[in-house]
């Protein structure tokens, strides 16, 4: 056909383009293979010979030998290297070997829990054996209930569902206690933060309620490429876990490719939309039926990028044969969507986040990403979506104007040669402690002495004791309260008592969308604020606070609200002081009050100003740990203390975006406040700290790399090409103030504040 | 910082568990903490105040109570015990089933049964704290209970419940099918090591029986208020049930038994309760003729027997609630137009679809359109099908639901009738 170009021709012309900030080649590496083992049932050799394997590779030979002889490990392999056999096949010889055995399989999602028992049951086909799974979730029926809790061998449920509803009602689950082996949790990486702390505990007191019935299952984990994946698995399973990282899938080369659109605003640093810029890179690989995924950050932005796509190919390809999808979809409308993209019906699909998680679409030959996806390990699970295992592929990321996209582009080897971000969990945070001792309590008595995992927890227990909601008796605590504690308690957030999200789209249907906790709320779910719900906006249009309901409604806006919280921060208890260059850093307790004060409307593509509100909210408390850094009393002599203030909020912006990217939050965990006078020090400062009661860890890591961060941040800001500052690198408040260089000021600040010595941290 | 000063800053933080209704206790002690005050001899010798004698098992102690009410019957009167047997010889004499039979068990092994817990959800962290039940023998009713001395005791408390508990035994109980007992099933599950195995028994569940008799009638079906509106009997100085947990929470917390001396009465007039009720509905199913229901009574039994295939008394409870006119005329005849529809008497059943258009103001569709079929279909009189049918579309006009669909199927109908009419 004239005019047809390869995949190869669109590589070299790509090459050739002024806007690509960075080009980076993997090369192709072929399959390392392992024989069977010895021990393997003849059964499962037989199902595996059916499909066509002689061999495995050699990550899921070391997975099977170690989870055999009781070992808890967590495999860390690429998308598509066949991760499912790592646990599938030690589940299925322990079944072959004890028919009673019993395995737990844990996911994030509802969805991906479908998708696994499909997988599952048509390698058990394969094999011609008995072993039933089911998932257990809230759309299981009543009548079926009965049989997965007598019968299932493999039973597949999500974190939420084993809090709610499994845990609490044990005595119905006794043969799956009695008997379980193994308990496979996929995603591990999914679980950080508030939701993995909460899981950790979750996991904690699945492993009392098996010691109980005398069962010790071991644990296999599976994650994508993050820092820490031993330390996250140990910490969440309370195991001594091994690390299997011996991927034997082969992959062919692929190209990454960091691609940054064009400034089109000199002065203010604002570059052509990433957007456009990605549905014209896009639409040039589908024109010459090149398969192609495209990862949105929003439910909008896909629906937006998918109408753009099938316009500009609609002369060479079918419309039909390019799809979106993201949550909201039905799930028999995501598995043909599935289907199509495996058989390459469909050779386009623009997509959120959804498709980061496992769900089984075959291998794309491109990946185009808008914006960077938040987290180095996001962007590989994504871009893993692209790769065959012979053929080249290629992987766009087209970064927006935003802070953290253009510090990427900048530092490129932040991104290829660092580790990827840290996983962090804080599985003692006392007040997700004390909501799992609740429910712990609720399941089994504690007994005198008794610990939970390794925590010595008998002071709460007097506390709730105190508090009669146990019941001390004869050296044990019982529960004696006639609440159902897993009720009350969310596994998606720390905070007690959560608003409640309602979507009054659909005004004969409304819905609850999601929860969140009340300090959050303070500053997202106001009067008028633009509510991101799985990247879907929504506008609240009344937050019944007392009731603690938002009432939202689906909108398609180009602006985002940005609330002014007034925040008096005192610290109660320094517990770590160190040198910050010649300023000083201490880390401790913090006590915040917080009261919203407005909100602007702010601009999605080019971060300017629209409009501003009110907002009538009453003041809140947050307990929490931080990071203070407290200025030399002399830094700023002689300027204003307006001038200081923007000064530091500078600094403070920078900090914030370049610590969450950092330890891998999202960018609302963690809160930077600058104060001129700072009340435990009447001293400049800058505070960072944790947005969860109790704190969830983040603040805590960034004390024990605080140089590196902070050198980060000097980076940043001295590397943004704007002038004297631009919402990126100094924040929007920056801007307004000129008879200050505030650029110059906060790169002083910072190289005043990183050490080069390297003992610092 | 020490973890007791941190858990007092972070208290905002931590939700607190809510009492029922908020209160926090109901001896008006909200004290956080006051240590038990009792000992334990003397917490002994206030349960035995009480009636309850300790037994040991597995180490461990439990109370019980055997209280007996002695009965004789009044001139031309029944007892209890003749009543219920009487109602044995009935079911013996049927082999059908029926929700409410008990078969040819004795009437001694019934099981007047109720429980009280210490919340009302039904996970391992809810307690049975008082189990109990009421037999009924010639000479009176002997009630039987057992209490949870401390959440440690439990192995001894369900030993004796299970001692004098058997297989041959029937439970009837108000939510026992979907609450208590499951949570008795629940606790020995839990303790199935320690536990005589627990026996598989009939259950009769009288909240079912309830609810079909008079759930339009009643503003609830809970147990106090069928007591008051249909035994005669209304509470006096009774403790609310969802009081129940607190006052066991207050006992255990002051170690002070008499705090339970509502609960234990209340749970004692809940077991003897449900003898009268079981005696009362049995009565008003099968021996109208004494206990005389009322015409909605009549109607609802009548729906029941329908649902149990008892078609025979459905009849003659629907022909009765039909006979009393009423609002409720029209519902009885219009079962009893689906009964003969059912018993294949055509004839019959297009009389009382007849009788139920003819009774009620506004006639339902149906009614116009199962008469229209049996017209064309039984009778074979078109002429009057198509009347029939014709009525039946202007009253699918009026009607709110399923408008669009009897409109349809008036209309096919008609027309179809309309083309047989002309071939004739």
């Amino acid at each position: 056909m004239f005019g047809k170009k390869t995949l190869q021709d669109l590589i070299t012309q790509l090459a050739a383009d002024e806007n690509v900030a960075q080009w980076h080649e993997i090369p192709e590496r072929p399959a390392s293979f392992a024989d069977f083992p010895a021990d393997m049932h003849e059964k499962i050799k037989t199902g595996l010979k059916h499909r066509g394997i002689r061999q495995i590779y050699a990550h899921q030979r070391s997975s099977f030998d170690a989870a055999l002889k009781g070992q808890s490990i967590v495999t860390v392999t690429p998308t598509a290297s066949g991760k499912t056999y790592c646990y599938n096949l030690p589940v299925a010889e322990r079944f072959l070997r004890n028919p009673n055995a019993r395995a737990l399989y844990i996911f994030p999602t509802k969805a991906l829990a479908q998708d696994q028992k499909s997988e599952l049951n048509e390698l058990v086909e394969d094999m011609d054996i008995q072993l039933n799974s089911y998932t257990y979730d809230g759309d299981t029926p009543a009548n079926v209930r009965q049989a997965v809790r007598k019968s299932g061998h493999v039973v597949i449920t999500n974190p939420d569902m084993l809090h709610a509803a499994i845990l609490p009602h044990h005595t119905k689950w006794i043969s799956l206690f009695e008997n379980l082996e193994t308990v496979v949790i996929d995603e591990l990486h999914t679980y950080r933060g508030v939701f993995g702390s909460h899981v950790a505990n979750v996991i904690r007191r699945l492993k009392r309620i098996c010691a109980y019935y005398g069962s010790r299952p071991t644990f296999v984990c599976t994650s994508a490429t993050i820092a820490n994946p031993v330390e996250l698995a140990s910490e969440l399973t309370g195991e001594d876990v091994q690390l299997v990282n011996n991927n034997g899938a082969p992959s062919g080369k692929k190209h990454f490719v960091m691609y940054n659109p064009p400034v089109v605003h000199e002065q203010l640093n604002i570059r052509r939309s990433a957007t456009k810029v990605v549905n014209q890179l896009a639409a040039a690989f589908l024109k010459e039926n090149i398969q192609t995924i495209v990862f949105a950050r929003s439910r909008v932005r896909v629906e937006v990028i998918l109408s753009h796509l099938q316009e500009l190919v609609k002369d060479e390809i079918d419309q039909k044969r390019i799809r979106g999808y993201r949550g909201g979809y039905l799930p028999k409308q995501r598995r043909e969507i599935e289907r199509n993209l495996r058989n390459a019906e469909t050779i386009g699909v623009v997509s959120t986040n959804a498709l980061e998680l496992g769900v089984d679409i075959g291998q794309l030959q491109v990946c185009v990403m808008t914006g960077y996806p938040g987290s180095i390990a996001s962007s590989w699970q994504q871009a893993g979506r692209a790769g065959r295992r012979q053929d080249e592929s290629v992987v766009i990321m087209v970064a927006s104007s935003s802070p953290v996209d253009q510090y990427i582009l900048q530092h490129p080897e932040y991104f290829f040669d660092h580790t990827p971000e840290t996983a962090r969990i804080n599985i003692n945070n006392l007040v997700i402690l004390v909501d799992h001792l609740k429910c712990a309590a609720y399941e089994l008595p504690f007994k005198q002495g008794e610990t939970f995992g390794t925590e010595d927890v008998s002071e709460i227990l007097e506390y709730l004791t105190e508090e009669r909601v146990l019941h001390q008796y004869r050296g044990q605590w019982h529960w004696m309260n006639d609440a159902f504690p897993a009720h009350n308690i969310s596994l998606r957030s720390a905070a007690q008592e959560n608003v409640v999200i309602i979507d009054q789209t659909v005004t004969e249907h409304h819905r609850v969308i999601g929860e969140m906790d009340t300090f959050s709320a303070l500053t997202l779910l106001h009067d008028e604020a633009i509510y991101l719900h799985e990247g879907t906006q929504h506008q609240v249009e009344h937050l019944d606070w007392d009731e603690k309901k938002a009432y939202v409604r689906e909108v398609d806006v180009d602006y985002y609200t940005d609330a002014n919280l007034a925040v008096e921060l005192k610290v109660l208890e320094i517990d770590e002081e160190k040198a910050a260059g010649s300023h000083a850093a201490s880390y401790g307790d913090v006590m915040v009050t917080a009261m919203a004060t407005i909100f602007k409307k702010i601009k999605l593509d080019s971060f300017e100003n629209i409009g501003s509100g009110p907002i009538h909210l009453p003041e809140q408390e947050l307990h929490s740990n931080g990071i203070a850094l407290t200025f030399a009393p002399d830094f700023f002599s002689g300027l204003s203390e307006e001038a200081q203030e923007h000064i530091l909020s500078g600094v403070a912006h920078v900090w914030q975006h370049v610590a969450c990217v950092h330890v891998m939050c999202d960018k609302n965990d963690l809160h930077a406040v600058a104060q001129v006078k700072a009340t435990h020090s009447e001293k400049p400062t800058v505070f960072l700290y944790d947005r969860y009661p109790g704190g969830i860890g983040l603040s805590e890591r960034i004390f024990h790399q605080l140089n590196d961060i902070l050198h980060e941040c000097l980076n940043f800001v001295w590397s943004c090409p704007c002038e004297g500052g631009c919402p990126s690198c100094s924040g929007t408040d920056a801007l307004v103030h000129d008879e200050t260089e505030v650029k110059t000021w906060i790169l002083k600040a910072y190289s005043t504040l990183v050490s080069y010595d390297h003992a610092a941290d | 910082m020490s973890m007791k000063a941190k858990l007092q800053r972070m208290k905002t933080h931590l939700a607190a568990e809510d009492d029922a209704d908020g209160e926090e206790s109901v001896s008006g002690n909200t004290e956080k903490s006051s240590p038990q005050t009792r000992t334990d001899r003397a917490a002994e010798d206030a349960f035995k105040q009480l009636g309850f004698i300790p037994f040991s098992a597995a180490g461990e102690v439990s109370f019980r109570k055997k209280v007996f009410y002695p009965e004789q019957a009044e001139p031309g009167e029944k007892t209890a015990y003749e009543r219920l047997n009487d109602m044995r010889s009935f079911w013996s004499q049927h082999s059908s089933s029926h929700a409410l039979s008990f078969g040819n068990v004795p009437v001694q092994n019934l099981l007047f049964f109720d429980t009280e817990t210490t919340g009302l959800s039904q996970g391992a962290g809810n307690r049975i704290f008082l189990i109990g039940y009421a037999r009924v023998f010639p000479d009176g009713t002997e009630v039987t209970q057992h209490i949870l001395r401390g959440p440690a005791d439990e192995t001894a408390f369900l030993t004796g419940f299970l001692d004098d508990f058997h297989a041959d035994d029937v439970i009837v109980s108000y939510n026992g099918k979907s609450f208590d007992w499951p949570q008795v099933k629940s606790r020995h599950a839990f303790m199935y090591r320690t536990l005589p195995e627990l026996p598989q028994t009939a259950h009769i569940d009288l909240l079912h029986a309830a609810r079909r008799l008079w759930k339009h009638e009643l503003p609830s079906c809970r147990l106090a208020v069928v007591e008051e509106y249909k035994l005669n009997n209304p509470r006096m100085s009774d403790i609310p049930g969802r009081l129940a947990p607190i006052l066991y929470f207050d006992y255990l917390h002051e170690n002070d038994p008499f705090q339970l001396q509502g609960v234990i009465s209340h749970h004692d007039q809940d077991v003897r309760s449900l003898i009268t009720l079981y005696d009362h509905m049995s009565r008003l199913l099968f021996f109208p003729e004494k206990s005389l229901p009322s015409a909605e009574e009549h109607l609802q039994i009548g729906r029941w027997f329908v649902k149990e295939s008892w078609l025979s008394n459905a009849e003659d409870h629907l022909f009765s609630a039909a006979e009393k006119g009423g609002r409720y005329a029209a519902g009885a005849y219009r079962e009893l137009g689906y009964l003969y529809k059912k018993l294949k008497r055509p004839e019959q059943a297009k009389t009382m679809f007849i009788q139920a258009i003819e009774k009620t103001r506004e006639p339902r569709a149906d009614l116009w359109a199962e008469a229209a079929k049996i017209a064309e279909h039984s009778d074979k009189d078109l002429q009057n099908a198509l009347y029939l049918a014709r009525e039946g579309l202007k009253e699918a006009e009026k009607t709110r639901i399923h408008k669009e669909k009897f409109r349809d199927d008036f209309e096919k109908r008609i027309d179809r009738l309309e083309e047989k009419v002309k071939r004739l």
